[in-house]
């Protein structure tokens, strides 16, 4: 099955996050929501910044980075799991595999998944990437999965309005790129965040769910994903899409307001959109980074880019010093004092 | 090796007729656009049109989208660095002439990124001369769909408020470093006529 092939692909990919913390506790949480089924189901994480979760007729579940970088807790990742386990236990992705099987466009579908799988040694992700092109639901089963997504993980204790978060997370970030076109699949044929958040709050409130007595999972979520963020936020910033990580990274400082890293990657976001203001922002999330204990020394080199751009050349002098005392061995440090040069010192 | 998507794409290619595959001479100074001069140093295949993805020319040695020197010249402001398809316009970074050298490296890794490429990853930016002129050069990773794992280098220069850039792209296993020497030579062999007109960075 070509499924098959293209998981062996997966298994050899350099997208693999090959993180043994990191995969043995989504491992340990697809199982616990799986239950009985667990032997079955297999999840990866690759290293796509794109918010995105799928599960393959054959049990090979692939979960993007760019998910586990919008969410919060293990609370939130259980009901996006136990969505796309429900996908799988209730035989969409099977239903939906031999029903393209039989149409006139598969066999190209096809023919890439057993291509890309076919890669040798070096792997395949273009196996797996064509492979989900065929699982185009129904509203009606994603409606099934979501449904089974809140039994899933409410089942397991966790809280249950935690999956109106995710949708009303997601609603924020198109909200503030309104423009742009959902090419994901994950969104094409979803019902609207809108219609989600309020199925899972009607939900929640019909559990009348004690604060205290229900289980987020913040911290081991955390502990298993945090040492791998910095790559995961470099990867978000590539995507281009700054209004939308822009958005995200406000709401991560919302949450973890001592974490200095996020500041730094705001004051990225802001200054590679460039849009008006966003230079004066920049300038002011660099600062907040910098003033806190931990600032990576990027913070600095940042801070003399943004200053350098408003022509404040007296702070871009004073923060590019700053950096190289701080890195006296960057790799881009000729680039730095170049900078320096033309800013005369 | 083996590259799946180039058959199909020479196809279209041929039958689009926007594109000519033709020899490049290894020893004639080529005027690879915007009156950038350079000099090839080996003989290669060379082509512009579909299989250049944007950039004014590319050439190979072992096939498109194998390992490439793409040459974008003359990009101007409001434009992006590569033109991809099915990737709507909107979608794309574009370049502005006040960028610093450091947004110009961001600008190139945001741009492979919507080719489709991952876990694209820039380092070492660094002045280098570009012709008679200062230019900057940087390197970077990325991985293909099909899981290979690619090394480049790049160097840029703006002048006339416009960008141009050679990236040499190849896979990191035995490519990469077998033509790195020549691509080296073809980047001090640029020769930039109206060196006058250069801007540095701001």
């Amino acid at each position: 099955m070509a499924g098959d092939k293209a998981e062996k692909g997966l298994e050899q990919s350099p997208l693999r996050v090959r993180d043994e913390a990191l995969n043995a506790y989504v491992k340990k949480l697809v199982c616990d929501l799986a239950g009985p089924q667990c032997s079955s189901v297999r999840a990866y994480v690759v290293e796509i910044p794109e918010f995105n979760a799928s599960c393959y007729p054959n049990g090979m579940m692939v979960v993007n980075t760019g998910l586990l970088l919008r969410i919060e807790n293990e609370a939130q990742l259980a009901f996006v799991l136990g969505h796309e386990l429900t996908h799988y236990l209730k035989r969409h992705t099977l239903n939906q595999y031999e029903s393209t099987r039989n149409t006139a466009g598969a066999l190209t579908i096809f023919s890439l998944a057993a291509a890309g799988a076919g890669a040798g040694a070096a792997g395949s992700l273009a196996g797996v990437l064509a492979m989900g092109a065929l699982f185009s639901y129904s509203r009606d089963q994603e409606r099934e999965a979501d449904a089974g997504g809140f039994e899933l993980a409410v089942g397991r204790g966790y809280d249950p309005r935690q999956g109106t978060a995710i949708w009303a997370h997601m609603e924020e970030e198109q909200a503030a790129n309104p423009k742009r076109e959902k090419p994901l699949r994950f969104y094409a044929n979803h019902p609207t965040n809108n219609e989600r958040m309020g199925t899972m709050k009607k939900r929640a409130d019909e559990m009348e769910v004690q604060t205290h007595a229900v289980d987020l999972g913040a911290e081991t979520f955390h502990a298993a994903t945090a040492p791998l963020r910095t790559a995961w936020l470099e990867q978000e910033l590539n995507r281009g899409q700054f209004s939308e990580s822009i958005t995200l990274l406000q709401r991560m400082i919302q949450n973890e307001p001592s974490m200095t890293q996020l500041k730094f990657y705001l004051g990225e976001a802001y200054r590679r959109r460039n849009a008006k203001d966003d230079n004066t922002n920049a300038l002011n999330a660099y600062r907040a980074a910098i003033a806190g204990a931990d600032a990576p020394s990027a913070a600095h080199r940042g801070l003399g880019l943004a200053a350098l751009k408003s022509g404040q050349k007296a702070m871009a002098r004073d923060a590019f010093k700053q950096y190289l005392a701080l890195a006296p061995d960057a790799p881009d440090r000729a680039t730095v004092e170049y900078y320096l040069q033309t800013i005369g010192e | 090796m083996k590259m799946r998507c180039l058959p199909a794409l020479l196809v279209c290619a041929a039958l689009g007729g926007c594109v000519s595959v033709k020899a490049v001479d290894g020893m004639a100074e080529t005027n690879v656009g915007d009156d950038i001069m350079v000099t090839p140093q080996i003989a290669w295949a060379g082509a512009n049109g579909v299989l250049a993805r944007g950039a004014s020319s590319v050439w190979t040695i072992d096939g498109f989208g194998l390992n490439e020197v793409r040459f974008f010249t003359g990009i101007v402001a409001g434009d992006p660095v590569m033109r991809i398809p099915n990737v709507d316009r909107k979608d794309l970074t574009v370049y502005s002439a006040m960028m610093l050298p450091d947004e110009i490296m961001e600008l190139t890794a945001a741009s492979l990124g919507k080719e489709g490429f991952g876990q694209v990853r820039t380092d070492g930016l660094r002045p280098v001369p570009f012709g008679s002129v200062t230019g900057f050069r940087f390197d970077l990773t990325f991985t293909t769909q099909d899981g290979l794992l690619m090394k480049g280098a790049a160097l840029f220069a703006q002048r006339r408020n416009k960008l141009d850039m050679i990236l040499y792209t190849a896979p990191a296993e035995y490519y990469f470093d077998r033509s790195m020497p020549v691509v080296e030579k073809i980047f001090t062999s640029v020769r930039v006529p109206d060196a006058s007109s250069m801007r540095a960075a701001n």
